[in-house]
């Protein structure tokens, strides 16, 4: 049994209350917020001795009675039971998968978590062998699945356009042969960006996710070209040709038809990155999502626990430019901001989160699978290899049984529905544990939810 | 209710128990690359039935 809970805050002018078992969301007024804090450990009649002086005795029973009917509704305060999965340990429907076709790149970006391409390997470039290795092998593995998910990814994977487009083909092909549906993505840093390849991913639908840090001294300061040149003039250029000739998509949100992302990272060297979201939607760019760069604490650039309330505070100014700018030509999308009550997934996807390691795997040049494009060079997280298969189903298992009713943290968090347990490579990067999420992230993650609760609560008003 | 407004009503917890139906995202790969949120992801089944 999954016992009631709620999460009561504060935002603006509004009291906001979340059911964390059912996503019911309710405004309050300041007596029912006082009364929800105290509600049920206390009495009705210990609730109006700790109240009255400060409000009226009939108002608080009055406040009392709609929460104690409510709750006995199951509508606020809803329990819950855990889903009930059985899995044969020997079988994997892996469904979506990053194809690491270039391990090279023509940027240095401090940040990178590849390590600027090889991923502490040697740089390499995927061929088209391996890329059609690597698609049948996703065919053959997942029987029931008809929809699969494919990202190129690097590096940079332009460095290997020829073999991405040899790899679009074969999977055309594969559809044609098997019935089943390939959507794809490619990650780029946008450098490369011809007619040609603009031509390509318009026949071919790819959606795009175009890595841009934000205003020019902060990109350029992070994204440097390999000739330490800054990337910002070439890539604005490339990106607003794209906009323009994809506008008509801007409305299309990741699963959704075909879209455009344009992903930037904030690091300890640009705090104030709202100015760097506004930034880009003042470039034009419509669907954006600028990120906290994840790196140990004790190096350069990295967000830190005393960074938090200054994040805090660009949360705020980007939730206000939101609501300024919503309905006027520049609107924007911020990513972490799109929360769904009635849309998103259901409850069995929200406790297990992604699906690194048995939905999800990672490709690399020479032909290894890892669970996730973030684990690529952790030599212990392969799962397998194009030649042999998966050749370490325990680990994929264990992936497969992490959720957030096995991390004690989340189980109590009352974000822990919309989060799904944060992600698996910083859990494991910073506590070395699956099962202990990175804290740093469960604040910022925490925050962005309140602030898009609240726009959600303005959306839902003026309904 | 003179102090509760309720404005969006669900039952999150009897949706899909018996596993997921696999149409959703399974990484973060197509849009933030970092961190999935299982709340701003789309339900592909709610949105093909309408
Ligand atoms: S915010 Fe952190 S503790 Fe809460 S559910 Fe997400 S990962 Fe778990
Ligand atoms: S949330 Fe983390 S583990 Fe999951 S797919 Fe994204 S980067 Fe990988």
């Amino acid at each position: 049994m999954i016992k009631g809970q709620v999460h009561v805050f504060t935002y603006k002018d509004k009291n906001i209350v979340l059911d964390v078992n059912s996503n019911s969301l309710f405004t309050v007024d300041e007596l029912a917020k006082e009364i929800i804090h105290l509600y049920p450990s206390f009495t009705l009649a210990e609730i109006i001795g700790k109240l009255n002086g400060k409000y009226d005795e009939n108002k608080i029973t009055e406040a009392y009675q709609e929460i104690q009917q409510l709750h006995q509704e199951g509508i606020i305060y809803s329990e819950g039971v855990l889903p009930e999965e059985e899995h044969d340990p020997e079988e994997f429907e892996i469904k979506s998968m990053c194809l690491h076709v270039s391990h090279d790149c023509n940027l240095r970006c401090k940040y990178c978590f590849a390590g600027t391409g090889p991923y502490g390997q040697k740089r390499s470039l995927m061929t088209f062998e391996q890329g059609k290795k690597a698609i049948d092998f996703l065919v053959s593995q997942a029987k029931n699945t008809s929809h699969f998910e494919i990202d190129f990814f690097g590096g940079e994977p332009l460095l290997n356009f020829s073999v991405v487009k040899q790899i679009v083909a074969y999977a055309r092909e594969k559809e044609k042969e098997t019935g089943k549906k390939f959507d794809f993505s490619l990650t780029t840093n946008g450098v490369y960006i011809n007619e040609e390849v603009e031509e390509f991913i318009a026949n071919e639908n790819i959606n795009l996710i175009l890595s841009i840090d934000g205003r020019p001294e902060v990109n350029d300061k992070m994204r440097p070209m390999d000739d330490g040149s800054g990337s910002y003039q070439t890539i604005v250029k490339n990106y607003q040709r794209i906009n323009s000739e994809r506008s008509g998509n801007a409305d299309n949100r990741y699963g959704r038809g075909i879209y455009t992302y344009y992903r930037g990272t904030f690091t300890s060297e640009n705090l104030d990155f709202a100015n760097d979201v506004l930034h880009l939607s003042d470039l034009g760019f419509k669907r954006i999502s600028v990120e906290p760069v994840v790196l140990p604490e004790n190096r350069k650039y990295a967000i830190k626990k005393d960074h938090l309330p200054e994040l805090f505070e660009q949360y705020d100014v980007l939730t206000e430019s939101y609501l300024e700018r919503k309905g006027t030509d520049k609107e924007f999308h911020f990513h972490h901001f799109e929360v769904d009550m009635e849309e998103g997934p259901c409850f069995s996807k929200r406790i297990t989160g992604c699906g690194a390691g048995y939905q999800y795997m990672a490709i690399t040049p020479e032909g290894d699978i890892y669970p996730c494009h973030q684990f690529v060079g952790k030599k212990e997280m392969i799962i397998g290899n194009l030649k042999e298969g998966f050749t370490n189903k325990k680990l994929m298992n264990k992936f497969r049984n992490t959720n957030i009713y096995t991390k004690p943290a989340c189980k109590e968090c009352w974000a822990r529905h919309l989060c799904g347990g944060g992600c698996h490579v910083n859990a494991y990067g910073f506590n070395d544990d699956l099962n202990k999420p990175y804290e740093v992230g469960c604040e910022l993650t925490k925050k962005r939810f309140e602030n898009a609760l609240y726009l959600k609560v303005l959306e839902l008003e003026q309904e | 209710m003179k102090h509760i407004k309720i404005l969006s009503r669900n039952r999150l917890q009897d949706t899909m128990l018996t596993g997921t139906c696999e149409k959703c995202s399974a990484s973060c790969q197509s849009a933030c690359k970092t961190s999935i949120t299982v709340g701003n992801t789309i339900c592909y089944t709610k949105v093909e039935n309408k």
